[in-house]
């Protein structure tokens, strides 16, 4: 009984791990959005608090104060507020175009700094818009907007090509390593900004305002540099390795075949000066608007052709554009200072010699399924 | 009349029971409250006419009552024991010495089912207050002769038979001696049933959780006899204590071996998994819910925040308050006649389900979480074991309303350090996990099939073989 007394003095001894709190004291923040407006920042916070009534929805705020410092606007959104703001749920973050052309580094350290913040979220950068507006358009199929644009993210980016995972820990982890630089996924708002925030929203069976993800921002080191194309945002994502299902249209006659990969591997063979991509990707066919003869084994030798030239000419474009704005999203210097720390060292800029690196890709793929259907039916009613 | 008689008689307080008779030279006296009137005038009356001298009157008893227990007796003292056992005593004029003759009547209920633990599968019969059938109902399971009942009479007004039944070449002489001797300890009053005397088999280690096993099922006791256990009958009380016991054994069920060996393997693991849940819920509730609420996952938090929104209490005091109520309304339960069980179900279900959510007094959540902790702790169908875990259980809680996950760890950290120090005769309580022990795992949370436990537990007998080749 006396060991007991002790070892409960113990606890009340451990105060670091004082923080009772009720989960009603707390406005749980979903979401995070940053806008960068004329030396200060606006940060808007998206509140989620669960339904009263069983069949209510969940309620949703959006409350947005500026501040010379993120850390500023975040309390002085406290001012309004009869909880204590809660951000160890944050799901996403969206920066305003603005915001992320200034640089994110402000953000990025407070959120590293906070014991509070779980760092498990997503980064992204808001196209054409206040980065606010996107936390407050309600969708019906999430109840809330930082949900619907997570699992947004979450979702495509294993079925797409063109979205990738940039997690903030993935984020974080380009800025701090040797000769690589961060990209993230864009969102954009299609439709009626003011009527896509309406409770009568979600009842709707057209959306009169929905967000969408876009194409990719390529960063140098904490700064957006410039936005690439959906044909250089599936290329780039190619030579990252990052790409579940990839689908490549290819003119077949008048019409497109569609192939998709099914299975996807990149090797990358690392030199001073030269760059060896190796892909070898298996696909299957998911779609064809022609009449071709499938079962002849020189057309589907010619169409992995076909699909290893798309391949190779989406690869092209997302290099060129890497190296015309001059950053390496794709992690080669970072490959090379691996290999070679000592040579890497001597290099004072990579991201300047980085547009003179060779990078050689090769593109095997393979067409290993037809799907459900082993002819097309243009070659069935001839 | 014999003046004895009259002895007994003033020494009992002329108490309304008492019957005395004079037959010629012989005065018998019986009380009629524990004797049977047609076993004394038909055996009694007719075989004692005319006789004066006392070998005599033995022999012709002798002769003519077969079924009865005969004893002759000198101490006027140990009248008083056989009379209330519902024996008849015979004085002849002349001499100090008198007969003492068996003339009982049946005042049991007859062998029923186990209310308290039931099975699906397996013998239905329990022990019963009768001394005799219970000890029956172990004999004629375990017919071997090594299985030996030794009797003491414990209480100085109640003279309770205690019995104690092992089995000779399996049961280990120094845990028979242990019991002996603290059952030669015994100074009380009177034992009516053998929850008396457990208090006095234990050691002087404070702990909630039982150091045996209280059945009142002879299946379950056998099982544990032929493992070495040694068994305790106190007279009139269906309750039988088996001992040593582990924390293992109260997570068993005789029903286990009726079943194949897989099935009863996945009980078992059910039942470790509530043994933990009914301790570990409320307190880790009410953990995640005012301390580490980034444990929750987002969605759940925000529902569980929307639920609490309307309760005006802390987490803490509402999950007690319904705590609290479960339990009274358990114990009402017990209490209550079974007539009262249809109200107290409504009272139950409708009341403290739903009205107290929609009053705003507790949130749905904590009604999942005490439901989900009162129906694992159902699983244990002893008392004493249900009593420790809600002992547990509010210990957890209490730490847990200051320090959180730490509290948990902490009391988690302290009760297992208390189950370790746990000795019942000499036994670990944690066997066979703590110390570890391989051959008993075999049948504590893994039961393997039957043929290949062929091992009785090491840790109570040293004669560890009992089946198959060596």
């Amino acid at each position: 009984m006396k060991r007991l007394l002790i070892a409960l003095t113990f606890i009340l001894l451990l105060t670091g791990c004082w923080n009772y709190r009720e989960l009603n004291d707390y406005a749980i923040a979903t979401g995070m959005a940053i806008d960068y407006e004329d030396g200060e920042y606006e940060v808007s916070l998206l509140f989620t608090n669960g339904s009263k009534k069983e069949d209510e929805d969940t309620q949703v705020t959006v409350t947005s104060e500026k501040g010379k410092t993120i850390y500023e606007a975040i309390k002085n959104i406290s001012l309004s507020m009869p909880k204590e703001i809660y951000i160890s749920h944050l799901s996403v973050i969206v920066f305003s175009e603005d915001m992320a052309i200034h640089g994110i580094t402000p953000a990025l350290d407070y959120l590293l700094r906070e014991p509070q913040s779980h760092q498990n979220f997503y980064l992204i950068v808001a196209k054409d818009t206040k980065a606010k507006d996107t936390l407050t358009i309600l969708t019906p199929l999430a109840d809330y907007p930082s949900q619907n644009i997570t699992a947004n993210i979450k979702i495509t980016e294993k079925l797409q090509g063109r979205i990738t995972n940039a997690s903030f820990n993935n984020f974080v982890s380009k800025i701090l390593q040797k000769g690589v630089n961060p990209i993230t996924n864009s969102i954009i708002i299609v439709g009626n900004e003011e009527e896509g925030t309406k409770k009568e929203e979600q009842e709707n069976s057209v959306a009169s305002a929905y967000t969408k993800l876009d194409t990719l921002g390529l960063f140098k080191n904490d700064k957006l540099i410039g936005w690439t194309t959906m044909e250089e945002s599936i290329g780039i994502n190619m030579l990252l390795g990052d790409v579940n299902i990839l689908y490549l249209n290819i003119p077949c006659g008048n019409n497109n075949m569609v192939i998709t990969s099914t299975s996807y591997k990149v090797k990358n063979n690392i030199d001073k000066n030269k760059v060896t991509v190796n892909i070898n990707a298996n696909g299957m066919i998911k779609e064809v608007g022609c009449s071709v003869n499938l079962e002849d084994p020189k057309t589907i030798k010619e169409y992995e052709q076909k699909a290893e030239e798309k391949m190779k000419e989406y690869i092209d474009m997302g290099i060129e554009k890497a190296k015309s704005l001059k950053t390496d999203i794709f992690g080669y210097g970072n490959m090379i200072y691996r290999k070679y720390p000592n040579y890497f060292n001597s290099i004072k800029d990579w991201d300047e010699i980085f547009p003179n690196l060779e990078i050689d890709v090769n593109v095997e793929f393979t067409l290993a399924h037809k799907g459900s259907l082993e002819q097309t039916i243009g070659e069935f009613t001839k | 009349m014999h003046p004895m008689v009259s002895r007994i008689k003033k020494r009992l307080g002329n108490s309304t029971d008492i019957v005395d008779r004079q037959i010629n030279n012989i005065t018998y006296i019986y009380l009629e409250s524990v004797s049977s009137d047609d076993k004394v005038s038909n055996f009694l009356n007719k075989s004692i006419t005319k006789i004066n001298n006392f070998d005599d009157l033995l022999i012709r008893l002798e002769n003519s009552i077969y079924n009865s227990h005969i004893t002759t007796l000198n101490d006027l003292e140990e009248c008083y024991y056989y009379l209330a056992s519902g024996y008849t005593c015979l004085f002849i004029k002349g001499y100090t010495k008198y007969i003492a003759i068996e003339t009982k009547t049946k005042l049991d209920r007859g062998i029923t089912e186990s209310s308290s633990e039931p099975l699906i599968r397996g013998p239905k019969d329990s022990f019963t207050e009768n001394h005799a059938i219970n000890i029956g109902l172990i004999r004629k399971r375990i017919k071997d002769p090594n299985l030996w009942i030794e009797e003491t009479k414990i209480g100085r007004r109640t003279k309770t038979k205690v019995s104690v039944i092992y089995i000779k070449d399996i049961a280990q002489s120094r845990h028979i001696k242990m019991i002996k001797k603290h059952l030669s300890n015994i100074d009380i009053d009177g034992i009516i049933d053998s929850g008396y005397i457990r208090d006095y088999l234990e050691n002087k280690q404070k702990t909630s959780f039982p150091k045996m096993i209280s059945t009142e099922r002879p299946d379950l006791t056998c099982q544990n006899l032929l493992n070495g256990k040694i068994v305790i009958l106190v007279e009139n009380s269906p309750i039988v204590l088996v001992l040593p016991a582990t924390l293992d054994d109260f997570l068993k069920s005789s029903e286990d071996y009726y079943q194949k060996s897989i099935n009863a393997t996945f009980s078992r693991i059910l039942r470790y998994i509530a043994f933990f849940v009914t301790i570990l819920t409320p307190a880790l509730y009410i953990a995640l819910m005012t301390f580490n609420q980034e444990m929750i996952p987002d969605q759940l938090l925000i529902s569980l925040a929307g639920q609490r929104s309307q309760v005006p209490f802390p987490t803490f005091v509402e999950v007690l308050i319904f705590i609290i109520t479960f339990e009274i309304l358990r114990e009402a339960d017990i209490r209550s006649p079974s007539v009262a069980g249809a109200s107290m179900s409504i009272v139950g279900a409708l009341v403290l389900g739903d009205a107290a959510v929609a009053a705003g007094i507790v949130s749905p959540i904590v009604i999942i979480v005490v439901a989900i902790t009162s129906i694992c702790e159902l699983v244990f169908s002893d008392m004493d074991m249900a009593n420790a875990i809600r002992q547990w259980r509010l210990i957890f809680i209490f730490s847990t309303i200051f320090t959180g996950i730490i509290g948990i760890v902490v009391a988690g950290i302290v009760l297992i350090i208390k189950l370790c120090s746990i000795e019942s005769l000499n036994t670990p309580y944690l066997i066979p996990f703590s110390p570890l022990n391989i051959n008993i795992i075999k049948d504590s949370i893994f039961l393997v099939p039957a043929n290949k436990r062929t091992k009785r537990p090491d840790y109570i007998t040293n004669n560890i073989k009992k089946a198959g080749e060596s």
